[in-house]
């Protein structure tokens, strides 16, 4: 039996009819949902803190959002919306009305440990001396929120930052998470494993399938600096090749053709895709999950047999949990955005409404004269 | 207008910011053109008039 209890408003609710949790290595915000009958929930107000846990294992901390009263066959339930503590890091700026300019020669992570100050976050799993450093003074302006600058600069160092949940007594924590990929992925979240059997998980659904956009040959990456371009090429097999073209960040100094080989490993890594859906195992973002004892069972043998987990939904009921994911393989840097984007549940149909909504929102058309 | 680029044109923004993007048609000077900048790096341009 699966112990599911859900935390909301300082107490652990007695009844609940249902929970939901969205969580994706492509978005750093992760969201839930909880229905309950009316009465157990009525004393919970916005901004209350929330959290969801199965078999001990915190898989939802964050705080209620507004809440929609339904009512149907005489019975009132309500639902609550909840959002992680990202939400804070949205909706708090960097400083309201001056310019705050970081020095070069600053550790990313110590930038990351002071954007995080006062969110509720904790800062103790954020390593301060990464060795990654500022190559150049960074000023953020006035009015800037803390996520945008934490997106930018793990964006443009190549690491990666998220948020994860835990308990320590009876306090649910929320954790920033920021490290060099290299030591992140050598141990919390990316060093667990699950084995995967039909006896301790029934499985519901096991899909693999590959992902064509990934599949390349040759990757040409381009380094733009002030007009000067520094072209490095990786080729895998003979001509002709499927080409991909990365435009790589002018301060990453690394040798071109070692980021064009990088690139090609990282692409090349990514192209089998799990999904996959299975009754009582809280598997965390970023874990292993091990599909060999299934697949013996079944008597195959797929060319992956682990894979980790980029995308998460839980379906949470008083007696179970089941977990829907998608997964990549282990090998996979997600540092790169356009892995973890590829990796996370960027389909076609997303991909295009997110394009769409840049367009309306941000790419607003700008008028030219041609001159000659 | 001639197809056949991709051709570099020379464009002055309103505020004055010039530069040069890489057009798949080649448009006469005077010409006044929308530019929208996408995520990826890449424009559309379309012509205005």
């Amino acid at each position: 039996m699966t112990a599911v209890s859900v935390y909301a408003a300082g107490s652990y609710l007695v009844a609940f009819n249902s929970a939901s949790i969205k969580r994706s290595a492509s978005n750093l915000i992760t969201t839930a949902q909880i229905q309950a009958p009316l009465n157990i929930l009525s004393n919970i107000q916005a901004d209350d803190e929330v959290a969801i846990e199965v078999d001990r294992v915190v898989l939802f901390h964050g705080v209620a959002a507004d809440w929609t009263l339904n009512y149907s066959g005489g019975n009132t339930s309500i639902s609550i919306p909840c959002v992680d503590l990202s939400y804070k890091l949205t909706h708090m700026v960097v400083h309201p009305t001056d310019v705050t300019t970081y020095t070069s020669g600053t550790d990313i992570g110590a930038i990351i440990y002071a954007l995080l100050a006062d969110t509720g976050i904790d800062r103790s799993h954020i390593n301060q001396a990464t060795g990654i450093t500022l190559d150049e003074d960074y000023e953020v302006g006035p009015g800037t929120m803390r996520m945008a600058v934490i997106q930018d600069l793990t964006k443009k160092y190549n690491s990666l930052f998220y948020l994860s949940y835990g308990k320590i007594g009876a306090t649910f924590k929320t954790f920033g998470e920021f490290d060099t990929y290299d030591s992140m992925a050598a141990s919390g979240e990316f060093a667990t494993e699950h084995t995967i059997t039909d006896a301790n998980t029934p499985i519901f659904s096991l899909g693999i399938k590959n992902q064509p956009d990934m599949i390349c040959t040759r990757v040409i990456v381009i380094r733009d600096n002030a007009g000067v371009q520094e072209i490095g090429t990786a080729t895998a097999g003979a001509a002709p090749y499927l080409d991909k073209v990365v435009n790589v960040n002018v301060n990453d100094t690394t040798d071109i053709d070692d980021l064009a080989a990088e690139y090609l490993a990282n692409f090349t890594r990514n192209i089998a895709k799990l999904d996959l859906s299975f009754h009582n195992l809280a598997v965390g973002l970023f874990n292993v999950v091990d599909l060999s004892a299934v697949c013996a069972v079944l008597g195959v043998t797929l060319p992956l047999m682990e894979f980790r987990v980029t995308d998460l939904d839980y379906s949470i009921s008083a007696s179970g949990i089941i977990t829907k994911t998608t997964g990549v393989d282990p090998d996979t840097e997600l540092w790169d955005q356009a892995v973890r984007e590829q990796a996370g549940e960027q389909t076609v149909a997303n991909v295009v409404q997110a394009e769409a909504e840049y367009q309306a929102e941000e790419a607003k058309p700008v008028y030219a004269v041609v001159v000659a | 207008m001639d197809s056949g680029g991709p051709y570099s044109t020379h464009v002055r923004y309103t505020d004055g910011r010039e530069e040069y993007i890489m057009t798949p048609v080649a448009y006469n000077p005077g010409d006044i053109i929308t530019v929208v900048k996408k995520k990826d790096g890449s424009y559309v341009v379309g012509l205005a008039q």
